[in-house]
């Protein structure tokens, strides 16, 4: 039976594969008149000096360097050998090629030139006024689009994993979005993914080579439930879609576009060209009035990608949210009672609920749907093969009947309201006198600009909660009495990622500083611990860690380590707080206690204002007032 | 399941070895899953596994140029998303469900609802174990006449 299905499959894959083959291997020719037209479109062009419109740039995705204009792709999308430093070259080579019988051209590309090229047909007939006549028939292409049928298209952000600091960055895509699919089929739409084309094999070098933008970058085309399969389901990251405006005109120039850019790469920088990057700079290929991609000068962070499209264009009217298996799994877990809860260590261990529970069917339902979404993420996670466990616990599930039904959709903050990554903070302090070491007291100003990413105590929806991204970051300060300025701090990173233990998981939670202090002293802190969630105010997380810590002040070094206890509360969605202390043992030394408190009103999105106090290893107590604006650098 | 998928994958592609890459994408999601590869691709934002490389515009599994064939779609949705479904399945509800019942003709609510109530009876029809393949998933739900739920017979 198998085999004779499998057959049928694989007949009519054959056949249609067959019938999609037939490139335009047969021979053509172009009328005379056309071959005449072809010379008056190219006088019109130079005339009109038709390469240096945005349009044609926007369509080389070139890019105006010192040295003129150069696209960063390589590959079929330019025709002339030097077309992708030279708009001009490339447009004359188009018009050639369009009207050309060159069977080596259309060999090449496996189509005629004018089949292959789309978006500059259209463009460029427009333009120069192409007659009629000499447009020619591409029935492969129109049968394709006919059956792709876009009529509207959507930025998908894939948000970060929240137990994941490394998935902070998170990642965009387009979604091209058929009608025909709107009711209850938008699954089988499709994604197209820009990605660098990477061989996973090549273990570290894959990252160093990934910054050095040795990797080629190249569009892919996917069916949208298995490009999202990856991130709701494997990486546990919720995803946003944002259906863009375009009209569909503007929308099938968008599908044009795309199939000029099969095969093409550039080289992808995993911070600045990529996905997020080449998203926005095709959005400008179909609307050449956008600036989008101009309103990044560092990293291209992809949340902040989505913020741009959004002020910039007012394209982004509305937002449609899909959960990903991990929040649906967390979800449930919370719904769960006291006994549900121990029901669910027998279910997840034995595969079976026991009598002795007495839990109604619906309860027992809810325990094993809670335990297979657990099961599945466990055997995602780990790479184990636990199908034999799920399908125990589905299929004592389905026996139950249909008792449970979809959770209503949790309505999280959009990460498209979360605040800004870079920041700009404007303080003032005071560092208190010191007897013991005969300091008096001091009044200082203070500037710091925040490179990336995150306060602990900001609102943390569209980041990873109750933790701290702090990459790249310079503190300055004046101080009012000495009449000096200094450079207080320099901070490489500062991250701290508590992860609660759970009923059913043992999750760590980590810590790593790298700064410079008071003008080139090192000062690196890190530790390994656990946390737990308590139930008061919005949030609540107490994490105990063992950290480490090596710095230099005062012309000595110190070694120290000890114990840490963080307390981090949200009461109320505006209000963050935090306290560390630290016993420091201190090699050679006496003992340091630290103490640590910051607290973060959220103005709006991207103003807070911050209190903070630390004691420090003089006895001297730094107590300072900020202000800060967020915004994207 | 996996080991079968690749099997139909590999059976697949020496078949049509000349345009296609066989109707056996399942399989080939994650292949390295070290915590450090995992930590190191969704820092970068690099993917993982050969899911989306080398399948650009012109080839992909059960389709033709990229695009899955209409006659195709339940076929390859569920050899996607089979492991999605059997929960959903066990549990008469969930996204990807509703979207099979979508692909099987079902329109308003309550044919999904129906659908959804019909394949849950039937799971043991459709999925008798947990190495059932895709293929035959697809099969058992036909023979079980799931699709019929909805079409109010």
């Amino acid at each position: 039976m198998h085999a004779t299905v499998r057959n049928l499959v694989l007949l009519s894959v054959f056949i249609l594969s067959y019938q999609f083959q037939t490139p335009l291997a047969r021979g053509f020719s172009f009328s005379a008149q056309t071959i005449a037209d072809k010379e008056i479109y190219l006088k019109k062009a130079t005339k009109l000096e038709l390469w240096k419109d945005p349009q044609w740039i926007r369509l080389g995705h070139y890019e105006n360097k010192i040295s003129g204009y150069e696209s960063s792709f390589r590959g079929p999308l330019f025709i002339d050998e030097f077309g992708f430093k030279s708009p001009k070259d490339e447009l004359l080579k188009t018009i050639e090629a369009f009207f050309s019988e060159s069977k080596e051209l259309s060999a090449k590309y496996k189509r005629h030139p004018q089949c292959q090229f789309l978006a500059r047909r259209r463009w460029l007939g427009a333009r120069l006024g192409f007659e009629p006549t000499d447009y020619m028939v591409c029935e492969e292409r129109r049968d394709w689009k006919a059956s792709l049928n876009v009529k509207s298209v959507s930025i998908v952000f894939a948000a970060s994993d929240l137990s994941n600091p490394a998935s902070s960055f998170g990642h965009t895509f387009l979604k091209l979005v058929n009608p025909q699919n709107a009711r209850n089929k938008d699954l089988i739409d499709y994604g197209v993914n820009y990605a660098a084309n990477a061989d996973q094999s090549e273990g570290l070098f894959y990252a160093m080579k990934g910054l050095l933008g040795m990797y080629g970058g190249v569009f892919t085309m996917l069916p949208y439930h298995q490009k999202i399969r990856e991130y709701i389901n494997i990486e546990g990251r919720d995803i946003w879609e944002y259906p863009l405006s375009f009209n569909t005109d503007e929308v099938d120039f968008l599908v044009d576009h795309l199939l000029e850019m099969e095969n093409t790469s550039a080289p992808y920088y995993f911070f600045t060209g990529n996905c997020s990057y080449h998203i926005l700079r095709t959005l400008e290929v179909i609307r050449p009035k956008l600036d989008l991609a101009s309103a990044f000068t560092s990293f291209v962070i992809p949340i902040d990608t989505v913020k741009v499209v959004q002020r910039r264009s007012g394209l982004i009217k509305d937002r449609i949210f899909k959960k990903s298996l991990k929040t649906d799994y967390l979800e449930s877990y919370t719904h769960l009672d006291l006994l549900q809860k121990k029901a669910l260590d027998e279910a997840v261990d034995k595969l079976t609920i026991s009598a002795t529970y007495q839990l109604t069917p619906k309860e027992k339902a809810e325990v094993y749907e809670t335990a297979m979404k657990y099961t599945a993420i466990k055997a995602y996670r780990t790479g184990k093969d636990l199908d034999n466990d799920v399908y125990k616990l589905s299929s004592a599930r389905s026996l139950l009947g249909p008792i449970t039904a979809d959770s209503e959709i949790h309505t999280t903050q959009p990460p498209d309201e979360s605040h800004d990554s870079s920041a700009l903070y404007a303080g003032a302090g005071i560092l208190t006198e010191s007897t013991e070491n005969n300091i008096p007291q001091q009044k200082y100003y203070s500037l710091k600009f925040r490179s990336a990413f995150h306060d602990l105590e900001q609102p943390d929806f569209g980041a990873v909660h109750m933790s701290q991204t702090e990459l790249g970051g310079i503190n300055l300060r004046y101080y009012d009495e000495l009449k000096k300025f200094s450079l207080h701090k320099f901070t490489l990173l500062n991250l701290i990622n508590t992860n609660p233990v759970t009923q059913l998981d043992k999750n760590i939670s980590w810590k790593i500083r790298a700064e410079i202090v008071d003008q080139w002293s090192p000062d690196a802190e890190g530790g390994g611990g656990m946390s737990f969630d308590y139930n008061i105010g919005e949030a609540t997380r107490m994490s105990y860690f063992l950290v480490g810590r090596y710095w230099h002040q005062d012309e000595k070094d110190y070694l120290a380590g000890g114990p840490e206890i963080l307390f981090i509360t949200r009461p109320t969605k505006t209000i963050g707080f935090s306290t560390s202390l630290t016993y420091f043992g201190i090699l050679k030394n006496e003992a340091f206690f630290r103490v640590k408190s910051k607290i973060n009103y959220n103005v709006k999105q991207n103003y807070d204002l911050q209190l903070e106090a630390e004691n420090l290893l003089n006895k001297q107590v730094d107590v300072q007032f900020r202000i800060l604006k967020n915004f994207l650098f | 399941m996996k080991s079968l998928l690749v099997t139909l994958c590999l059976f697949v592609g020496s078949f049509a070895m000349a345009n296609d890459a066989g109707c056996g994408l399942g399989g080939m999601l994650i292949k390295s899953n070290t915590k450090l590869m995992q930590i190191i691709a969704t820092t970068l934002n690099g993917t993982f596994g050969s899911q989306t490389f080398g399948i650009t515009f012109g080839t992909s599994g059960c389709s033709a140029n990229g695009i899955v064939q209409n006659d195709k779609q339940i076929q390859y949705f569920v050899e996607v998303n089979q492991a999605e479904l059997t929960r959903e399945i066990a549990q008469g509800h969930g996204e990807k469900l509703t979207t099979l019942a979508a692909l099987n003709g079902c329109d308003t609510a309550e044919q999904i609802s129906a659908f959804n109530v019909k394949a849950q009876s039937s799971f043991k029809t459709i999925i008798p174990s947990a190495k059932t393949s895709a293929v035959d998933f697809v099969s058992n739900m036909k023979s079980s006449s799931v699709a019929d739920a909805c079409h109010g017979s």
